[in-house]
This record gives structure tokens, sequence and C-alpha cells, in this order.
């Protein structure tokens, strides 16, 4: 608390008065981005939960008289190689895309968690070991490192998930075993081991719930990129495949009509696109968010 | 200096070992690897000839042994043969690494050109919101995606560009800025964020009261300040760009390093994957070395400091 204000008294005066005319006047202003971020991976969600109810025709639908139609009122975002509707094939695209997102977020956070956690408690000789291997990791672009899990495993949707998520842990047990050396370090965990906490309490109670905060901002910001990613392999031909409807996979398609097509190959990107400023915008709110309340 | 060269050579040859330990046994442990050099399930081998292919290859060895085979040939340089080429992976790589080169320099100067331009022009300023959001918009989107709008428009909606590489030099600017585009609004937000640090700075004021231009105290006084957070920011993308190469050649149908990484992947063709992971490691640790390097060059104290 102290620190944190300490500055800001110090700070000169011109630079202090736009800061405080901004947290004035942009209370509802300033949030207007996060909410739309908010709102459009709202969205993105009922579509991926109940496509059906967004979806104006049904994804499937093959209809030989409207081939490669330009966008109009029927068909918003235009029609594929079969006649069927592009908008709707996104809206029920957006399960499979958010699945290999969510999927590989979540087995990050857990290989992650598992990885930094035995880092910072462990051994010194344990700490060792695995940081080597974690900076190891770090050395190679994520995608890389997921082609070679895809090389090793074999290509499909369940294993461009698991390649994704392999190929993150590496970022995600860096940051859960710094939060935790610095958590174990502070005085409340000290406090809890004064008042004669068992060992594994301490651990469960209050390193890990404080280690685990920061990790929201990386895993919504995350969800965005391994989204992303997860495009990525199935524009490559390793993830989800036609007729599966998945962004990726679309735009895979779209290539060998964007002569004739542009909305097919422009329309599934704008989805991801939008996807990842949104989550990316809403990372940043929330990290901003718990900056503040730790100040 | 030559002491951060022979850590930064170990550290490299430390994540390459690293790799190859773990690369080996995953392979192993998830698959038979006589089957793979045999084409896959779907070739259906006799066991005769997977008996045979595992004679050839040495398979029947204990693992112990395989490994420090593998390890002493990985030493010496040779990577191995390729399963489906069946020619020396180094020769496989060298033969794809010029065109994939010519890429990423390609690339290289449209992201150092958009991200100077652009952070130069609105650090600081007003228009640092509006720059904000194409940064932002350039850093989110898919390559794969951005790859598209641009053969959209410029190759068969303008006809400026050719959708496919061929010989012509036109064929290497979509490809560039595709690869390119995205690196760049990831560089403007760390230019633009230390630019504005170096802008608060005395030493710019006392510039400013020299009378000097605005252009003169970017260019000449914070540029300088700000190079150190970008040429490491550099140095850690540059990884990147062999990820999005992958990307980028199947997209616009180029021969490289990329597209034979996709090959080799698709096919299970383990000792390239192996291959490509080493030269990837061998040039992050070159880039990073040569990011140290020049460090004292552009903050002359780092050089007192190092003597």
């Amino acid at each position: 608390m102290s620190t944190a204000s300490a500055p800001a008294i110090q700070g000169s005066a011109p630079a202090e008065a736009p800061a405080r005319l901004r947290a004035r006047s942009g209370v509802w202003v300033g949030r207007i981005p996060a909410i739309l971020a908010a709102a459009l991976l709202g969205f993105y969600l009922v579509a991926a939960f109940v496509p059906g109810l967004l979806a104006p025709h049904d994804a499937a639908e093959v209809n030989p008289n409207s081939i490669l139609a330009a966008p109009s009122p029927a068909h918003p975002f235009g029609t594929d190689e079969l006649g069927r509707d592009i908008l709707s094939r996104i809206i029920h695209a957006a399960g499979n895309s958010l699945l290999l997102g969510f999927g590989a977020v979540a087995i990050a956070l857990v290989g992650g968690t598992v990885l930094g956690l035995s880092a910072a408690l462990g051994h010194r000789f344990t700490n060792a070991i695995l940081m080597r291997f974690v900076d190891i990791g770090l050395a190679f672009p994520e995608l890389l490192l997921a082609l070679l899990v895809i090389a090793i495993a074999g290509a499909g949707p369940t294993n461009a998930l698991l390649a994704i998520g392999i190929a993150t842990i590496p970022t995600y047990a860096r940051v859960i075993r710094a939060e935790a050396l610095s958590v174990r370090r502070s005085t409340y965990v000290e406090a809890a081991r004064a008042l004669g906490q068992p060992e594994w309490k301490v651990l469960v109670r209050h390193v890990l719930p404080n280690a685990l905060r920061p990790l929201i901002v990386i895993a919504t910001i995350g969800v965005g990129t391994a989204t992303l990613a997860g495009a990525g392999l199935s524009f490559i031909g390793l993830g989800v495949s036609p007729p599966t409807p998945e962004w990726g996979s679309m735009l895979a398609t779209a290539r060998s009509f964007l002569q004739q097509a542009w909305w097919y190959g422009a329309f599934p990107g704008l989805a991801i696109t939008s996807l990842v400023v949104s989550t990316t915008v809403l990372g940043r709110a929330l990290q901003a968010r718990t900056e503040g309340r730790a100040a | 200096m030559l002491r951060l060269i022979i850590m930064r050579l170990l550290a490299a040859v430390g994540v390459v070992l690293g790799a190859a330990v773990v690369t080996f046994f995953a392979t192993r442990a998830m698959g038979d690897p006589a089957l793979a050099i045999a084409g896959g399930p779907e070739s259906q081998p006799t066991p005769e000839v997977l008996a045979q292919i595992r004679a050839d290859y040495g398979l029947d060895d204990p693992l112990v042994v395989q490994f420090l085979a593998y390890l002493g040939n990985l030493l010496t340089g040779d990577l191995g043969t390729s399963y489906r080429l069946e020619v020396p992976v180094t020769a496989a790589i060298g033969e794809q690494l010029p065109s994939t080169l010519l890429l990423a320099l390609g690339a290289a100067v449209v992201a150092v050109i958009v991200s100077f331009v652009l952070a130069l022009a609105t650090a600081g300023r007003p228009s640092r919101k509006a720059s904000g959001v194409l940064e932002l918009a350039f850093a989110s989107t898919p390559v794969f995606w951005l790859g598209l709008l641009l053969l959209s428009l410029f190759s068969y909606g303008l006809g400026w560009f050719p959708s496919i590489s061929t010989s012509d030099p036109r064929s290497l600017v979509l490809p560039s800025v595709t690869l390119g585009l995205p690196i760049g609004g990831l560089l403007t937000q760390v230019l633009r964020t230390a630019l504005e640090e170096a802008l608060e700075q005395p030493f710019v004021l006392s510039a400013r009261a020299r009378g000097l231009g605005e252009a003169a105290v970017r260019l000449r006084h914070a540029l300088r300040h700000s190079l150190i957070p970008y040429l490491t920011m550099s140095g850690y993308v540059a990884g990147a760009l062999l990820g999005g190469a992958v990307i980028t050649e199947t997209l616009f149908n180029r021969q490289g390093i990329g597209s034979l990484l996709l090959s080799s992947v698709t096919t299970q063709d383990l000792p390239v994957v192996m291959g490509i992971v080493v030269l990837s490691a061998a040039i992050f640790a070159l880039v990073n070395l040569l990011v140290d390097l020049s460090y004292p060059i552009i903050d002359r104290r780092l050089k007192e400091h190092a003597a």
C-alpha cells in the first residue's frame, strides 16, 4: 500500500492531471471495450452450446441452386462451394473451434500448475531439473512444439488439442512457479504457519489460490491464442478436417475458391480474429483490475 | 565477451540435447518406428518386412545402445536419414533452406519497416490510440487469414501479385507481408512503449532545450535508447518465423523448410522433424547471441561495464 502511493505523491503535476481527468470521466467509457469483448465472447459461447438458436440456416443443408453466392439478405456471409450458408457454418463451427482453445488451456493449466508447484515447493534438485526442461520448452516456438507432438502422436482433433496444450505448458509452469515462490514468502503464509496449520493445508488453502490468481489473466488471453493455434493446425490439415465445421478448416477449403468467392475466405477468419481480440481485451481489463486491487 | 559466446553455445547444445532426449523417448513410447519407416499403419506391412526394417535400422538393439548411437551421430552433425525421402536429413534440409531464408528476410524487412514507421510516428501522440488498435488487430490476425485476405485483394482482385510462388521476385511480396505484418504489430507495441519511456527522460528534455526538432529528438536520441528492448523482442520472435513459415509456405504453395516440416509431420518422418527442431534451436541460439553482442554497440555503457 505505502510503496504504491509514494511515487504518486512525488509524480510531476502535469502527468497527474490527465490521469485524474481520465478517472473521473472514463468510469464507463473506459469499460466499453471490455464490455463489448465480454458480450462477443458470450455470443460465441452460446453458439458453441446451442448453435441452432443463433444460426439462420441448417449448417449442413446443401443447396445446388446457390453455390458460392455472394452475401445477400438471405445469406449475410454468402454461401460455400456446396451452397451451404457460411454464417450458419461459422456459428456451428464455434463449438469445435472453442473446444480446441478451452481444452488446450485446461491441459496447459493442469500441467503447468503441477510442474510449477513441484518446482517451487519441491527439493532444490527437482526445481533445477524441472526448470531446465521448461527452459528447453520455452526456447521453441509453440507451433513447432505442437508439430513435434503431432509428428509423434499423429494428426486429428484430439491430438491437435493435446499438442497445443502440451506446447503451452512451459509458459504456464514458469508463471505458476514464480507466483508460488513469491506467495510462499508472503506474510499471510507465514502467519498461517505460525498459527500451527499443517503444511498441506497451507499449500491448498493459501499458496495455491493466490498463485493461481494471475493465471486467470493468462488463461483468458490463452483461450484466444490457443483457439487460433487450433485453427492454424486445422488449416494445415492436422486438426479438425472437413466436413466437420471448424474455422480453420473452413479457411483451408476457402483457399481453393478464393478467385470466385472472397467472402468465403473473409468471414471465418473474422470469427477467429474477433475472438482473439476480445479475449486479449478482456484479459487486459482483468489484469488492470487485479493490479489495481493489489495496489 | 568470449565467456558470453561460450555460455550461449553451451546453452544451445543443452537445448538441442534436451529436445533430443525427450523426442527420442517419446517416439519410442508412443509407437513403433519400424511401422513409420514402412509407411505407417495404412501400408499394412508383413511381419517379415517389419523384422527386416528393425534389423536394417538397428531397432533390435537395447534402447540405451540406440540412444547413445543417436546422440553420437547428432554430435558429429549426422541427423540421420529421412524415412520417406531416403536421403540424409541434412541434405533434405539444406535443399529447402535458401527459399525459407529468403522468405524470413522479406518478412523481417516488412516487420521492421512497419514497426519503425508506426512507433516513431505515434509514440506519445494522440494518434497512439489508433495505432494501438491497429497493432492489436495485426497481432491478433492469424497468419493464414491475413494471407487469404491479401490473396483475395491483391492477387485475385487487383491482379498485382501472383497467387502462387514462382521465380518471379514479385511472388515474394505477399508471403513476406503475410508473415511479417503480425510480427510487425508485436514489435510496434514494444518499440512504442520503449520510445514513450525514453521521451520522458531528462536527456530528451535537454535535447529539446538545445533547440533540436521533434524528428531529430526522436531519431537521434529517443530511438537509440529504445533499441535494446526492441532487439530483445526481435530475438524472441525470430523463432516464431519458422512456425509462421509452415503456414505461409502452405498457403502460397512455396517450397521451403515449413512445407518440408509439414509433409514430414503428416507422414511421421521423425528424423526430418527432429532435424528441423535442431535447426530451429540452433537458429534461435545464434540470433540471441547476435542480439546479446549488439547491446554494447548500442549502449556504450555496457561496453565499459563488460571491460
